[in-house]
């Protein structure tokens, strides 16, 4: 259907896209909630970290589900640096991550999907805003 | 809970080819699939309901929250994939159903993991 509508970032593809955010918007708030409320003082950067991701997954699904494109693309942004940083520095310095956030090992616990995941959001998005930009 | 996790894995394989089908001859779902994939969601609430029985009895070392959290999860990715696709009759919706099935037998191996590591 190459309507207006394969643009919006909540379609076509972009539905899957927000299902698999969806997906890790829960599986990284339900980790952070448990940790922080379990064992907070146990490894505080890893736990931090987890809250941050959880925070950055939950507003990118609900900006790629409402098609906030600006909002969408800084939040996917964010966790691109997020996964890359977080990925350097947990194999670099170990010690300083007893326990494991989403984004340790480049997301290597989830199956390397939390670093695949923005460079397609980017993709994605910036498609669909070039796509914007011909149309006019 | 073994058998149950084999046959259940076994159906969103299964599933899951067939959405692959699906996907490149660029169909959408029909009622045999959904009805597969309501057999895989009434399996996977007896599934809670073995592994919150188990769970009560779990060694001192499992972490019970986090294992509850998955066979929670596992029982709301199913319907919430059907949902979230029903609005969309195009590849993208489609694929969603895709998704979800695949992240079943995941999730199963992250509960035997959790379990391997607290006993």
């Amino acid at each position: 259907m190459p309507t207006a509508r394969t643009t919006a970032t909540g379609h076509g593809f972009g539905r899957v896209l927000v299902f698999v955010y969806g997906i890790f918007a829960l599986a990284a708030t339900g980790r952070s909630t448990l940790q922080l409320a379990t064992k907070a003082s146990e490894a505080p950067l890893p736990y931090s970290l987890s809250a941050v991701a959880a925070v950055v997954y939950v507003v990118a699904t609900f900006a790629l589900a409402t098609g906030r494109r600006r909002l969408a693309l800084a939040t996917v942004g964010i966790e691109l640096v997020g996964v890359l940083l977080v990925g350097v520095t947990s194999l670099v310095w170990p010690r300083d991550y007893p326990d494991a956030t989403v984004w340790s090992d480049f997301g290597a616990g989830y199956g390397y999907v939390p670093l695949v995941l923005p460079v397609v959001g980017l993709w994605w998005l910036l498609r669909g805003a070039r796509r914007d930009l011909a149309d006019r | 809970m073994k058998t149950l996790e084999l046959v259940i894995t076994a159906a969103c394989l299964l599933s899951a080819l067939w959405l692959v089908v699906l996907l490149v001859r660029d169909r959408t779902p029909d009622r045999r699939l959904l009805d597969v994939m309501l057999g895989v969601e009434l399996l996977l609430l007896v599934h809670l309901a073995v592994g919150v029985v188990k769970v009560a009895g779990a060694p001192a070392g499992v972490a019970v929250w986090e294992y509850v959290g998955y066979l929670v999860g596992v029982v709301l990715i199913v319907p919430a994939g059907v949902v979230w696709s029903s609005g969309e009759k195009t590849r993208g919706g489609t694929a969603v159903l895709l998704v979800a099935l695949l992240v079943v037998p995941f999730m199963f191996v992250r509960l035997s993991d959790i379990w391997a590591a607290g006993a």
